[in-house]
């Protein structure tokens, strides 16, 4: 496993869209840092023959009928934004919009 | 140095389903913003996918039409990535494991035959659409948890107008893009060659096309490098399909392009070609099948859609379902034929006004009286004049040449203004110019 | 307690409005910080609707007309949810929880919204935008997380019941931590639809209760398969209370993993899970010696996987269809960035985390790996059930800690959760039943974990721990 520094932290910071302070930069590479060097003991056992298990349920629920159910409507959805306009949620402008 | 374009496609075809593929909220299309939207499709805490039987149906159905190998077991993924109109900040997708994969489509292209290999094809749903203005965007989750497919296929294809033989063949709805994909690849083609000649590099990238200008443009400066990091959406568990619901569906099946072509020649007797033609798109063999319904002459109906419709269409750069006509009325138009009504000559005419006009024959041929003439006294009155307007064809036709016969009766023809019935014609004029010898 | 509530309720010994107003008054008391918000006049109309069914003698369940407090991480509609979240500060959910409409359908009555580790992340309830928990038996010591005013509120006698969720430990921790019963179910057992994510794979929601029957009856109300949750398992709830009364009559093979005694343990711990061994033993119960060999990748197979899982299911907090969002942001990065630094410090930690261990070039090592890992802890517990019908084990290798004790290295605190995240790795339920006090008069608290559907076996374990090992005393001032 390749060094895990500050300038990962702030490409992971800028996946995530978390504005990190230099300091917070500092303390998460030596946090995560030290988390992740945790986890490395993951890599004593031998998985190369092992399913990874994604989930534990077995029991498989139906998949659900193509029947319509009325929505709460654009007043009520839309009101739960704080910036909406014309019934639409409104953002700083798409940049490449075409 | 030659250069061979090599093309591959990705369709992102909606499925057809009342409701979402992950909610209830309908797929209507053309509602009112953020209408048609519910804490699950909008992405409030706590919501959940739950996944729509029906468009699992249809994905299968697409993906046995196309005869690919389904994966009875398939897994959906989340691809992460933040964007306005991507409500949960990741789309349910497929990753690893899609609904099916190694299949193809036959395209005709002209008189060849070719074989499109399809990669995979794969669910995932739709996001939001925004609007601009300026400063500012609006984002409406309408479209957002549509069901879509992915068709990916090979890159197996060759040229523009094997890409719109392939899109076609798909029977996929949106048909005004064809012939901007076909442009935008020409374009491309021609891009890269020019690049690649001039010493330069093809980027991998992603470009749009520009209809207006007819040039792709590159999108990289409005592109950030994705990671997208896929993992099983464990909100889903697998999609498990049983054997017996694959042939369920299977036997649901509309009737597919392929059998629609045999079943043209066979029932229909057109030739292979013109059938191969016709199937090749949904659109055209639905107008076709109706128009055959309409006057029951298959082969006349392949005739004019092969010939003149077509014709006219690729003049115009149009679709079949852009015309005004429809296919009654050429139907109509061929029982006039048929029936004498009128003639081969003034249908050509006829057949041009209802292309341009939309209107149907009976009232196009009663505003310009293009009804055909077999009253013989008319028919006799038009004889005398070219006979006695040509006397030196008439001498040289009653000395033998018989060939002559094409003449006069283009001569009476033109009297009449093409209206005259050519079978009548014919009659008359071999009985008034008398034998040969 | 809610068996005798019900009791007082339905021979109008009590009204439902006067039961919410005495819980209400005793929360305006309240020093340990349970709640984050307080519905008084919601609470109020509920309990009138209550009393209205009691008096019709239609409709009447054993929770109608009972206070409880729900945790601020289950949506519950028009009423204020926030996750202990400043991105959630003034969310008003436009749905309920499947759990909370089967609550509200049984007629119950809700206080209002109980403090937790922001988004469930957290081991104390220290991790709060609105404050740390204060544990009710000793104020200077933390509740456990996440659902620390979850417990805290039980114990404190601020809701006759609660409900909590667990992802890692999150009910069992804080049950332990304050001397309550806490139950996290089988994974798929009661819909997830309305608790917001943490991690999908692992979080479920859980009772916790002055006993076990609480819980079986809160239990009861809303388990059962949810046509909104595709994880949720198709198959109907169960009468919880009565299960348990067949399953306590029953004998149990009842397993002791080696690697949960391993040196360090509290001594009181050790001690209280002698105790209850020595009781099982008296009782007819065979103890059996068994090995659970990758216990001691549990932690770090939890701390990869469900963090992976969150950095995914927070990606939604944005700003732009509900929640905070600060004004004035002229561009979508700024709009993403501002929004989300209202995050606290431990979600960043995580999300930082999860978001590095899905990323490209990272995805095998690490994520892939653990759910592999995963897989080998869950077969773990499959071989132990062919020689045992369940595992009794410590909650945590010690009692509570003191406020900030822990919070300098969050490794320390992750590594706390060694006995409770494998339940939740493999699906099985688990329960916490208090067994004890230590030195300093802080509860210690047992576990019992069992196979998928097992929580009749474990409800009624918890409540022969009740009555033949250690009694908590209960005080809600009725």
């Amino acid at each position: 496993m390749s060094k895990f520094g500050a300038d990962t932290v702030r490409k992971v910071a800028e996946l995530a869209r978390l504005q990190l302070t230099e300091a917070e930069v500092t303390k998460f590479t030596e946090q995560v840092g030290h988390i992740l060097a945790y986890v490395e003991k993951l890599d004593a056992l031998d998985t190369a023959q092992v399913a990874p298990l994604l989930s534990p349920l077995e029991v498989v629920p139906p998949l659900r009928a193509d029947d319509l159910r009325p929505s709460p409507g654009a007043e009520v959805m839309v009101s739960l934004a704080k910036e909406h306009l014309y019934e639409s949620y409104k953002v700083p402008q798409v940049m490449g919009a075409h | 140095m030659d250069f061979e374009p090599v093309i591959g496609l990705e369709v992102h075809a909606q499925l057809t389903t009342k409701s979402k593929l992950f909610c209830a909220c309908s797929t209507e299309f053309n509602a009112p913003a953020n209408a048609h939207v519910c804490p699950v499709c909008a992405g409030h805490p706590g919501t959940l996918p739950v996944l729509n039987a029906k468009a699992v149906e249809h994905a299968l159905k697409a993906a046995l039409a196309l005869d690919c190998k389904v994966n009875l077991r398939s897994v959906f993924a989340r691809k992460n990535y933040f964007y306005p109109d991507l409500p949960k900040g990741y789309q349910i997708t497929q990753f690893d494991l899609p609904i099916c994969q190694h299949g193809h489509l036959d395209i005709e292209v002209g008189t060849r035959s070719k074989r499109v290999g399809i990669t995979r094809i794969h669910m995932e749903e739709d996001a939001g659409k925004s609007v601009h203005a300026q400063g500012y965007s609006l984002v409406n989750l309408n479209r957002a948890a549509t069901p879509l497919i992915e068709i990916v296929s090979e890159p197996d294809i060759r040229s523009a107008e094997e890409a719109g033989a392939y899109l076609r063949k798909l029977r996929i709805k949106n048909v005004n893009s064809f012939r901007f994909v076909e442009k935008a690849i020409d374009y491309e083609i021609n891009r890269q060659t020019q690049l690649i000649q001039s010493g330069g590099q093809v980027l991998q990238e992603t470009r749009t096309y520009d209809s207006g200008k007819g040039v792709t443009i590159s999108m990289r400066g409005k592109e950030e490098a994705h990671d997208y990091r896929y993992f099983p959406e464990p909100d889903l568990i697998p999609l498990m399909i049983s054997q017996e619901t694959l042939e369920t569906v299977r036997s649901k099946l509309p009737e597919l392009p392929d059998q629609k072509r045999d079943r043209f020649i066979a029932e229909l007797g057109i030739p292979a070609y013109d059938s191969a033609v016709i199937t090749s798109s949904r659109k055209l063999a639905e107008f076709f099948e109706v128009a055959v319904s309409r006057c029951g002459n298959a082969k006349a109906v392949s005739n004019w859609v092969m010939g003149e419709m077509l014709r006219l269409l690729k003049l115009d750069e149009r679709e079949v379902d852009d015309m005004e006509m429809q296919p009654d009325e050429l139907g109509a138009l061929i029982r006039m034929i048929d029936a004498g009504t009128i003639s081969n000559t003034i249908a050509k005419t006829v057949f041009e006004e209802m292309y341009k006009t939309g209107q149907d024959p009976e009232a196009i041929v009663k505003e310009k009286g293009l009804m055909q003439i077999s009253d013989t006294s008319a028919i006799l009155q038009a004889i005398d004049k070219v006979i006695a307007g040509n006397a030196g064809q008439v001498a040289e036709y009653r000395s033998g040449k018989d060939k002559l016969m094409g003449f006069f009766v283009g001569q009476v023809m033109k009297q009449m203004g093409g209206k005259a019935n050519p079978g009548v014609v014919n009659e008359l004029l071999k009985r008034k110019l008398g034998a040969t010898s | 307690m809610i068996l005798s509530l019900h009791e007082k309720l339905t021979t109008r010994k009590i009204s439902s409005v006067e039961l919410a107003k005495h819980y209400l008054a005793r929360i305006k008391l309240d020093k340990t910080n349970s709640y984050i918000s307080v519905e008084g006049n919601e609470a109020l109309k509920m309990a009138a609707a209550a009393d209205t069914r009691l008096a019709a003698g239609e409709n009447v369940t054993l929770l109608t007309g009972v206070p409880l407090g729900i945790k601020d991480l289950l949506c519950t509609k028009d009423m204020i949810t926030t996750c202990a979240s400043k991105i959630l500060a003034d969310y008003r959910p436009p749905y309920d929880a499947t759990a909370i409409v089967r609550l509200k359908s049984a007629g119950a009555t809700f206080l209002g919204k109980l403090n937790m580790d922001e988004f469930a992340m957290g081991g104390s309830n220290e991790s709060s935008a609105f404050g740390a928990v204060r544990n009710p038996v000793n104020h200077d010591y933390v509740a456990g997380g996440s659902s620390g005013g979850s417990a805290a509120a039980v114990k404190a006698g601020l809701a006759a019941a609660t409900l909590g969720s667990d992802t890692g430990g999150s009910v069992r921790l804080p049950a332990a931590y304050t001397g309550t019963v806490g139950l996290k179910p089988t994974y798929g057992s009661v819909s997830r639809y309305g608790l917001v994510a943490f991690a999908s794979s692992l979080d479920q929601i859980g009772p916790l209760g002055v006993s076990a029957e609480d819980c079986a009856i809160l239990l009861s109300a809303i388990a059962g398969g949810d046509a909104s949750d595709s994880t949720c398992a198709p198959r109907p709830s169960a009468d919880y209370l009565e299960l348990m009364k067949d399953a306590g009559a029953r004998k149990y093979r009842i397993g002791l993993p080696k690697e949960y005694f391993i040196g360090g343990l509290q001594k009181e711990v050790a001690g209280s899970i002698d105790r209850v061994v020595q009781a099982l033993k008296k009782a007819g119960h065979t103890l059996v010696d068994i090995s659970l060999p990758h216990t001691e990748y549990s932690v770090a197979v939890y701390y990869i996987v469900a963090v992976s899982e969150a950095s995914s299911n927070l990606a939604r907090f944005d700003g732009v269809r509900y929640g905070a969002r600060l004004a004035g942001d002229r561009s979508l990065a700024e709009m993403y960035k501002q929004t989300r630094s209202l995050f606290g410090e431990e979600v960043k930690r995580r999300i930082i985390l999860g978001t590095f261990a899905l990323s490209a070039g990272y995805y095998d090592a690490y994520y892939k790996k653990a759910c592999q890992v995963r897989r080998l802890i869950k077969n773990d517990f499959d071989k132990a059930w062919q020689r045992v019908d369940l595992v009794l084990a410590p909650v945590s290798p010690t009692t509570a800690f003191k406020l900030g004790e822990k919070t300098a290295d969050p490794l320390q605190m992750y590594l706390n959760d060694i006995f409770t995240v494998p339940a939740n790795l493999a699906g099985l339920p688990g329960i916490s039943v208090p067994a004890g006090r230590d030195a300093k008069g802080l509860p210690v608290g047992v576990q019992f974990i069992g196979k998928p559907f097992a929580e009749a076996e474990l409800l009624a374990l918890a409540k022969f721990v009740e009555s033949e090992v250690y009694s908590e005393g209960v005080d809600h001032g009725l």
